[in-house]
């Protein structure tokens, strides 16, 4: 039985993941460096711009869609996330709001299109439905427009209902 | 290692976030700062809303999202005919410019012209699609259509699978409202260009239509109504969409929401729009006609996955009420199997036997039929009235109308039988009247 090739991954505080090739394929970066590469038999790949925790929720997922396809998440979303996703992708998407933003920057790096598209949604998802006041408190954003400037968008955007 | 925030989110992948923003959502989070507003502004003339019909000579943010939403086929078209092509040569989605069209104040001739725009270009010939179609007849204007059948068995409708060549890019707008003047045919004619519709919103006005007469005579539908001089010329040489027997409307599979606010003088059209809607799910209707237990019949068999279903007589001049009676409305809840909303008014038919079976449908979640008559002839109201059947812990609503009288003996019984059957009822409308 030939034993499964594997690739190691290390993070940008230099923690190293082994991971099947197999399931790192799904990451569009890491493709195409191991078909630029040698062909050695364990290729370290350095993932300099993402760090150890955001990169092991990457394999995680990569590990479960290798071989279970994500199915894709509707633009707009018409409803509620937990409504179009698996049990699985709930589950994996219980995480803070901070490891969230490092899993959208790692998924964009590393060019893993379906978690993007899961993590950007789960996103929208969250601001879907919120008042601008909502939004500034839950992601901690100043209101940086002045009295006047907000009376003038306001009035410009007075149609607003849900789409 | 510092915690990330969303301002730390770049651009690119906020981007992303924003295209799984609806329309009102997209505007709200405008509104969170002045480099959202920014961000926002430039996303949507760049790369959401690139195709918008300018207003008023500028451009902005509101006008180019309504649009997104919803846009007006008017007669000053020529700009979204453009875009369309534009759209239609690279094998583009309609979704690039609205998920919606509004077709009023355009004409027949210009509205047809345009949902016949198709994918592809003429230097490479245009792809072949197979497309499932209903065959209904192609009768004259002044002539109803010769529905085959008969009103125990209901209405027969062949399909057929035509071949066209190259998809009208309309066949992927999701919603379509369409008030306007027009004959029956014209409006299957448009249904011609539509397939994966989700919702559509008639009010239509009845078009008299007047034939060409050697002797210049006048044709059928003068005196009382001013009849329309808009003669259909639509020619489909290949015979695509229709020929002299039949027009060919798509089966709209994704069709679930259909509301006729108004529809033609006949209503046996709600036969055929039914007939190429099989997973319909809300129907409200406005009808002109009185409805029996043979639409519902044909309702239940061709569009067995409703969920909500009002049906109301005309509001007009003339006062009418529905014929559905107990037993049609029975069989209805039978097959529909999904049903929450019943919602008939005025529903001067219904005896009150139908109660006694009413906790047999636990989808149900809204039962309103206003037994109220505007001539004063309601059915003989059902002897020994109560709700029966099953609890239904799904009924929240409930609503039986005036038209009913009860000694309070009788009252107390009906009374009783609901707390039992419907016991989480949150509120009710009329349920008949005690007689002294």
């Amino acid at each position: 039985m030939s034993e499964t090739k594997q690739v190691e991954l290390t993070s940008k505080d230099k923690v190293s993941f082994k991971v099947d090739r197999d399931v790192i394929l799904m990451s569009g970066l890491v493709k195409d460096m191991l078909e630029e590469g040698d062909e050695d038999e364990t290729p370290i790949i350095p993932i300099p711009n993402v760090d150890s925790k955001p990169l092991q929720k990457v394999i995680e997922y990569c590990q479960y869609h290798h071989k279970e396809p994500a199915q894709e998440i509707e633009k707009p979303l018409k409803g509620k996330i937990e409504d179009v996703i698996c049990d699985w992708d709930k589950k994996f998407l219980e995480i803070d709001q901070s490891l969230l933003i490092e899993l959208i920057m790692a998924a964009n790096y590393l060019n893993i299109k379906d978690l993007l598209d899961l993590t950007c949604a789960k996103v929208a998802s969250m601001i879907k439905g919120k008042s601008p006041e909502q939004i500034r408190e839950m992601f901690g954003i100043e209101n940086d427009f002045t009295p006047e400037e907000e009376a003038k968008i306001r009035e410009e955007n007075k149609w607003c209902e849900e789409a | 290692m510092t915690s990330k925030t969303f301002s730390d989110l770049p651009q690119d992948e906020l981007s992303v976030v924003l295209q799984y923003l609806p329309i009102g959502s997209l505007l709200m989070f405008s509104l969170v700062s002045k480099a959202n507003y920014d961000f926002v502004r430039d996303q949507v003339k760049n790369n959401i809303c690139k195709y918008v019909v300018y207003e008023n000579n500028s451009w902005s943010l509101v006008d180019a999202l309504r649009q997104k939403k919803s846009m007006r086929l008017s007669e000053c078209s020529n700009e979204i005919e453009g875009f369309m092509n534009e759209i239609a040569e690279r094998n583009g989605s309609i979704s690039e410019i609205t998920s919606h069209f509004k077709a009023d104040n355009i004409s027949f001739p210009d509205l047809y012209h345009l949902l016949d725009i198709r994918k592809g270009s003429e230097e490479e010939e245009f792809q072949q699609v197979q497309v499932e179609t209903i065959c209904l007849e192609n009768t004259p204007d002044n002539k109803p259509p010769q529905l085959v059948g008969n009103d125990e068995k209901g209405y027969h409708f062949e399909k057929k699978m035509k071949t066209i060549e190259g998809e009208p890019l309309t066949y992927d707008l999701k919603s379509l409202s369409i008030d306007m003047t027009l004959t029956r045919s014209k409006l299957l004619k448009i249904m011609t260009k539509l397939k994966n519709l989700e919702s559509l919103n008639l009010i239509v006005e009845q078009e008299y239509y007047r034939p060409k007469t050697s002797r210049g005579g006048r044709g059928l539908g003068g005196g009382l109504f001013s009849i329309s001089s808009g003669e259909d010329d639509t020619q489909d040489g290949k015979g695509e969409a229709f020929d002299d027997e039949f027009i060919y409307v798509p089966i709209m599979k994704k069709l679930k929401k259909l509301v006729i606010e108004r529809g033609f003088d006949d209503d046996r059209f709600i036969f055929e729009i039914s007939s190429f809607c099989p997973n319909l799910e809300h129907l409200h209707f406005v009808c002109r006609e009185s409805v029996d237990d043979n639409m519902l019949e044909h309702l239940a068999k061709y569009c067995p996955k409703m969920k909500y279903l009002k049906i109301k007589s005309d509001d007009g001049a003339t006062q009418f009420e529905l014929e559905i009676t107990d037993k049609g409305l029975e069989h209805f809840l039978e097959k529909e199997t999904q049903i929450e909303v019943i919602d008939l008014e005025p529903a001067a038919n219904i005896s009150g036997s139908i109660f006694k079976r009413l906790g047999d449908f636990p989808t149900l979640k809204s039962f309103r039929t206003q037994r109220v008559s505007y001539n004063g002839d309601c059915s003989d109201q059902e002897e020994d009235i109560f709700f029966g059947g099953n609890t239904n812990p799904n009924l929240e609503y409930l609503d039986i109308g005036p038209g009913f009288s009860f000694t309070k003996e009788e009252f107390e019984k009906l009374f009783i039988s609901l707390k039992k059957f419907a016991p989480n009822l949150k509120g009710f409308g009329e349920i008949g009247q005690v007689s002294e």
